[in-house]
């Protein structure tokens, strides 16, 4: 450890300047975090986050190639340094001087947002401090101990951001969709083989000093990037992303009656594809349940064996107990749509979604200045500056690290104090909008602020509320102070696949458009 | 227990071989002094020693511990100084020589500021702004103060003015007693009067490696002394160098004097001759090599 300790007062000593400019970034991004008004001269309000991200790399370089690891030429590799020594005095150097300050401007900014410390903050600064170490300083400091200066080490980092574009140059369009579950399933595979690559790529760094194989290693990682992208394409990571649900699937599916909702498919003449859309009701066996779509797939059978299936498509539709409806948008070639009247599909459609259990409700009132939320989250009411001349209320929502899997928001529109506030008259009762938002199982979120504001987005009443001035346009939601929301949190049971027979459907009658040859050709399609 | 042994040592960079089998013993107690050629490989051998170049193939050892595991308290008892040793610039004399300190059971505190003083030393300037002597002089310094077993010097005398180089060589010859040396330098009238071991490497082999007494011995220059004007006949004997004559005189080089053989063979070629010969300098010795390696190249043209 006297040698650790050693190595480590050497390297705070020699980059006590970079330290203190890091330590003033930090500063000057809690002050720009915290006034978010303020600094107006200051146009590019990026430009404080790029510096503390900046420094924090240039930091981690130079500190790494302080005692470089390449070359025959370097003072120390003739001298007695036990690698274990040094690597754990570079490690405690990041640690102190750049965690260190992280966590003390994430403690702050906590502070200010209403998250006094406490032991319960703890498991949730201490993660961040992980995802940093892991996401940042673990691939900066490999490809320092592989490089020899820091321009060495820039140029390569040019390198990658030149085989990066030409990797987005590929044509990954032709490749089927990726649903979301895929993409997390490829990179956990992704990640299991780039850090033990990168952990070599250190730890033969410091204990052997031979870049080469190194090298190697760290350009097989890279190497792997594509790879992890074709794959989260393919069908057996689908399949393992999304396993097949066993017996009766959680939810149930089936088109829904209401024709308002539009029960239409048009087809474009600029294009040789028909969109469709097809109205949907779906709910879930358990009333606590709550099911988030990734993906589908429609697959069409007719007359004759004729048979069409679309590739998998992402799809984002929430379906609970209190928000059922939903639609289903696919393209289908235009000649084949045109034939639909004749081929009397039967449709049906296969679905990837994620299933969450919500907890029992809660009910929040909204009329105090402050109130709570569940999950540790709170709200504040504000209200515009006076002097401005608009004056308006906002709320101000935030949570520390991140949110739960799901959180659903809902407001009533018999208890909607919007319209009270305004003047207008009062909303028929039975309707309801919902917002829902997504966080996750982890202590934190990868964001270097801790602070993870809430922001509520409704949409429109459902049912649809007409609106009074202009009937064809519907009233959107939202949220006044004295509106009660309905606040019920969830967590992830799994994700699956279940597909699900809609039945028989098939175009009515086709209207043409008259001169206009732009204009879309309009379906009537008949739902059995 | 000899300080370092190569065995068969072969480095190759792509088609270029640096050093060629070499098998080199240096005698614990020894002053090595490694001449050659620029390009022959003595860098190369140096950083293999000091492991910071891995063989293409052979073995390597240092106080009969493979040096491919020499690192960390193996590097106690090893001072190294080369003329291209990348020194951490931004600290000064005095904050480098404290922070090698620390590494080091056997740092010798009052050795340390008698170099300081013999270097004229300024503790507090930083080692960039140093010149290329005082440079050397602090990395001596570091590399000497901890008594080191066995010292390796990578032509720590080129590029220096004569009242550096002998400041330098005054403070090795102290050190001489207590320690192993291996050094490589182009200045062979300096490192010539405390060496006790010779090697001489080209294009990658070591073609000499013994004691000084015997090098002195083998390497002479011959001067023979007849009474008539000398016949020199045709072909002479490939082991004379540079020969030459005049009159009743001829001279020339021997890399393998023996006086018996030396004389008989010189009478067998001229008759009756008085026979004398010198010792050659290191100098001559490394000139000699040098020209009997190019006279050895398949193409070369015999004189």
């Amino acid at each position: 450890m006297k040698f650790v300790l050693h190595i480590l007062a050497k390297d705070m000593r020699h980059h006590w300047r970079e330290n203190a400019l890091f330590v003033f970034a930090g500063a000057a991004w809690i002050w720009q975090t915290i006034h978010p008004s303020g600094w107006s001269w200051l146009q590019q309000r990026e430009l404080i986050p790029i510096l503390f991200s900046g420094l924090w790399l240039f930091i981690v370089v130079r500190v790494v190639q302080g005692e470089s690891l390449v070359g025959d030429r370097e003072f120390w590799m003739t001298r007695p340094y036990r690698w274990g020594h040094l690597f754990m005095a570079k490690w405690l150097f990041i640690a102190l001087c750049l965690n260190l300050p992280l966590l003390i401007c994430q403690v702050i900014l906590l502070a200010h947002a209403g998250f006094h410390f406490s032991s319960s903050l703890v498991p949730g600064l201490l993660f961040l401090q992980l995802e940093f170490a892991f996401f940042i300083t673990f691939p900066a400091a490999a490809l320092a101990s592989i490089t020899g200066t820091l321009v060495q080490w820039g140029l390569s980092v040019a390198g990658m951001m030149v085989y990066a574009l030409v990797l987005s140059w590929l044509p990954w369009d032709k490749l089927p969709t990726a649903l979301e579950g895929g993409e997390n399933v490829s990179s956990l595979v992704g990640m299991f083989i780039i850090a033990p690559a990168l952990a070599f790529v250190l730890v033969w760094q410091y204990a052997r000093r031979r870049p080469w194989p190194a090298r190697l290693a760290f350009g097989a990682a890279l190497l792997v990037i594509p790879l992890i992208i074709l794959l989260s394409s393919t069908p057996l990571v689908r399949s393992v992303a999304y396993p097949l649900s066993q017996g009766n699937p959680p939810i149930t599916v089936s088109i829904a009656g209401d024709a308002q909702n539009g029960r239409n498919y048009t087809r474009s003449n600029s294009f040789s594809t028909a969109e469709i859309s097809i109205p949907i009701t779906a709910w879930t066996s358990d009333s606590d349940a709550f099911v988030d779509v990734d993906g589908m797939r429609i697959t069409l059978t007719g007359d004759h064996g004729w048979r069409w299936q679309s590739p998998w498509i992402n799809h984002a539709a929430t379906f609970s107990k209190g928000s059922p409806q939903g639609t289903l948008e696919f393209s289908l070639p235009s000649d084949l749509a045109d034939q639909m009247a004749q081929l009397h599909p039967n449709a049906s459609v296969e679905l990837a979604f994620g299933l969450y259990r919500m907890g029992s409700p809660h009910r929040i009132e909204t009329a105090n200045q402050a109130f709570d939320l569940p999950g540790r989250s709170h709200c504040t009411w504000h209200e515009s500056d006076p002097d401005s001349g608009i004056i308006f209320k906002y709320l101000d929502c935030a949570a520390p690290f991140h949110l739960p899997p799901v959180v659903e928001f809902r407001i009533d529109s018999d208890t909607n104090t919007c319209a009270q506030s305004a003047g207008d008259s009062p909303l028929p009762a039975g309707h309801s909008a919902t917002d829902v938002e997504y966080g996750s199982d982890l202590p934190a979120d990868f964001d270097p602020n801790p602070v993870q504001k809430i922001n509520f987005s409704y949409g429109n009443w459902l049912p649809l509320i007409p609106s009074p001035g202009n009937p064809r346009e519907n009233l959107s939601a939202r949220l006044c102070r004295g509106t009660p929301i309905t606040v019920r949190t969830g967590s992830l049971i799994g994700k699956m696949r279940a597909t699900f027979n809609l039945g028989m459907i098939g175009a009515e009658k086709l209207v043409k458009p008259d001169s206009d040859s732009s204009a879309a050709i309009r379906f009537d399609p008949k739902f059995e | 227990m000899d300080a370092i042994q190569t065995i068969a040592l072969h480095k190759r960079f792509r088609r270029v071989h640096a050093v060629r089998d070499v098998n080199l013993t240096v005698e614990t107690g020894a002053v090595y002094a490694l001449m050659g050629p620029n390009g022959a490989g003595k860098t190369t051998l140096i950083k293999m020693l000091m492991n910071l170049m891995s063989p293409t193939r052979g073995s390597i050892h240092v106080f009969a511990a493979s040096v491919g595991r020499l690192e960390g308290r193996g590097l106690e008892t090893i001072g190294y100084v080369s003329e291209n040793q990348k020194l951490p610039d931004w600290m000064s004399v005095g904050m480098f020589l404290a922070y090698c300190r620390a590494f080091y059971p056997t740092w010798d505190s009052t050795l340390e500021q008698h170099l300081v003083r013999r270097f004229e030393l300024p503790l507090k300037r930083r080692l960039k702004h140093l010149s290329r002597g005082m440079r050397m002089k602090a990395a001596l310094a570091s590399a000497l103060a901890f008594h080191p077993k066995l010292i390796v010097l990578d032509e720590p005398l080129s590029g220096l003015d004569p009242l550096v180089r002998d400041e330098l060589m005054e403070s090795l010859k102290e050190r001489a007693q207590e320690t192993t040396a291996l050094l490589s330098s182009h200045d062979l009238a300096e490192i010539e009067s405390f060496s006790s071991h010779i090697g001489y490497m080209q294009s990658g082999q070591l073609l000499l490696s013994e004691p000084k007494t015997s090098v002195h011995a083998r390497f002479r220059n011959v001067v023979a002394v007849v009474d008539v004007p000398l016949a020199v006949p045709p072909v002479l004997p490939a082991e004379w160098l540079h020969f030459s004559s005049s009159g009743s005189t001829a001279q020339w080089a021997e890399t393998n004097y023996d006086a018996d053989r030396s004389t008989a063979r010189a009478r067998e070629i001229f008759g009756a001759v008085q026979l004398s010969s010198a010792s050659m300098t290191l100098r001559e010795v490394f000139l000699t090599m040098a020209y009997k390696s190019e006279a050895s190249k398949p193409n070369a043209e015999v004189q």
